[in-house]
């Protein structure tokens, strides 16, 4: 639009909008609303780091058949030995390793918690940083 | 002959850069030179691949070329070949978005971006004549240490926006206030604002309004997912519709349908789909960065800062006033001339020879 009729259009949009924001039309809480910064729940591994896949892939501690001995002649023998142990400790290990789990998903949840928080507090930094960076401009311009 | 080709990583139908690759050779060959497209070897090929795209090792083995022009818009091997190969190049920069607004969204954008960057920086000791696709990405290149540099808008073939039967979307679209944008869903186009503009647009001026978002979300599910929170947040639920990417047909029937093309981007190389609803004579709202103003020039309602209720007002006024819209809608339609693909494809063929290139 030509710089003259888009000024009068605005002019008579800013007349309007204040007109309808004094009415209630514009309600605080919608404005509040559309003021809140996008709610970005990035994937830990964005603020986590490489190792974080790795980390969820251990994190659960499953306790399973040993595996079987290859060894010539007395393979056979180990393996068994193996599997009287493993039934042997059954009322102890799999608890424990349960136990272990459990901590591994909490630890994780409160890690990823934190890379969320980590992700807005960058995201944030980076915000405050293009408002000052405009804000040192427009004082450049006003030197000038 | 004088032959001008082109190089570009790929060649593809229903694809920006590839259709204006395409209405390039063609100008070019229409203008008396020889021109075909060479590209990268494809280890999986597209099933969009335009078949007539030559193997880039035969432009660097064969017969030297007046010229190469060079479309730049991603990272590529591309990018070393050519420097290395010394052919002369002429570059048409599609602008590379800045990595910062993929930062804690997708670091693999953010790198592929960053990548873009630094690699454009081994172009201008081996550029004959840059383009930027609009005046703000030609001051980027010029600053970058380009020269000669111009600017080469967008070729956009405008006979498919023009000849349009109107199909199922479009009354679907029509039946509804709609304010339409078109893009890829990302971060620089600021989609949040376009869903908080219709926010303030329904308190304020019409209940029924809604948004219609035309363009593939799934590339970047952290920045969609927050959208969606936002429009769940601001109980817009049966108020705004992503569509994902569409067919000609249905992007047309969209622009034809809609209320008014709204674009609240804060980075934009030159926004094609602000000419695409200036042909297509939808009313627009845009928000007035990076390269909007420049192609749009004297059309369009533009508005700075972000006040969504103001901006609400003033479309709903548009909108409401016929003596206004009138105005507003010839100025699109002028401006929609100006960046005709003849006119640009002129403007290419003398640019070259500005730098000595002739048929």
């Amino acid at each position: 639009m030509s710089s003259a009729s888009q000024d009068e259009l605005l002019a008579r949009a800013r007349a309007s909008a204040g007109e309808k924001a004094a009415r209630g039309v514009y309600a605080a809480d919608l404005l509040d609303a559309l003021a809140e910064p996008l709610d970005l729940q990035p994937e830990p591994s964005v603020a986590a780091g490489p190792a974080w896949p790795e980390a969820v892939r251990t994190a659960e501690v499953v306790v399973g058949p040993p595996p079987p001995s290859g060894r010539p002649a007395v393979g056979p023998a180990l393996t068994a030995v193996k599997r009287a142990v493993e039934r042997a400790l059954r009322w102890y290990l799999p608890p424990v390793a349960a136990q272990v789990s459990a901590h591994n998903r909490a630890v994780l949840d409160v890690l990823a918690e934190h890379s969320r928080h980590i992700v807005a507090l960058r995201r944030e930094i980076d915000e405050l940083r293009r408002r000052v960076a405009a804000l040192e401009a427009e004082r450049r311009d006003r030197r000038a | 002959m004088t032959a001008i080709h082109q190089a570009v990583p790929v060649l593809l139908h229903a694809d920006a850069i590839g259709d204006e690759t395409r209405a390039i050779r063609d100008g070019l060959r229409a203008r008396g030179f020889e021109s075909e497209v060479f590209i990268l070897p494809q280890d999986r090929p597209a099933p969009n691949l335009d078949a007539t795209a030559r193997p880039i090792a035969e432009l660097l083995d064969g017969a030297p070329p007046a010229s190469v022009v060079y479309h730049y818009a991603v990272a590529s091997p591309a990018t070393p070949l050519l420097v290395q190969s010394g052919l002369p190049l002429v570059l048409i920069h599609h602008n590379v978005t800045p990595a910062r607004w993929f930062h804690m969204i997708d670091p693999a954008h953010e790198a592929g971006m960053a990548a873009a960057a630094a690699d454009l920086a081994l172009l201008p000791d081996h550029t004959a004549l840059a383009l930027g696709d609009s005046e703000y990405t030609r001051r980027e290149l010029e600053a970058m240490g380009f020269s000669p540099t111009g600017v080469l808008p967008i070729v956009l073939d405008q006979g498919p926006y023009r000849r349009h039967r109107p199909g199922p979307l479009h009354h679907e679209i029509a039946a509804a206030p709609t304010l339409l944008t078109v893009g890829r869903v990302a971060p620089n186009k600021c989609i949040e604002d376009c869903i908080r503009l219709v926010a303030a647009y329904r308190a304020g001026v019409d209940p029924r309004a809604r948004l219609w978002v035309v363009g593939d979300a799934d590339r970047l599910p952290v920045y969609r997912d927050a959208l969606l929170r936002l429009v769940h947040r601001l109980q817009l639920e049966d108020g705004v519709r992503f569509l994902g990417r569409v067919s000609q047909q249905d992007l047309v029937d969209c622009y034809r349908g809609a209320a008014a093309y709204v674009s609240m981007s804060e980075h934009e190389g030159f926004c094609v789909p602000l000419l695409e609803a200036m042909v297509c004579e939808l009313p627009i709202l845009a928000y007035p960065s990076s390269a909007v103003p420049f192609t749009l020039g004297e059309a369009g309602l533009q508005i700075a800062p972000k006040d969504f209720p103001l901006m609400a007002e003033a479309l709903g006024i548009l909108l409401g006033d016929a003596v206004a819209l009138a105005d507003h809608l010839e100025r699109g339609r002028r401006r929609a001339e100006e960046l005709a693909p003849e006119r640009a494809l002129d403007d290419l063929v003398a640019q070259l020879a500005s730098i000595g290139i002739r048929p």
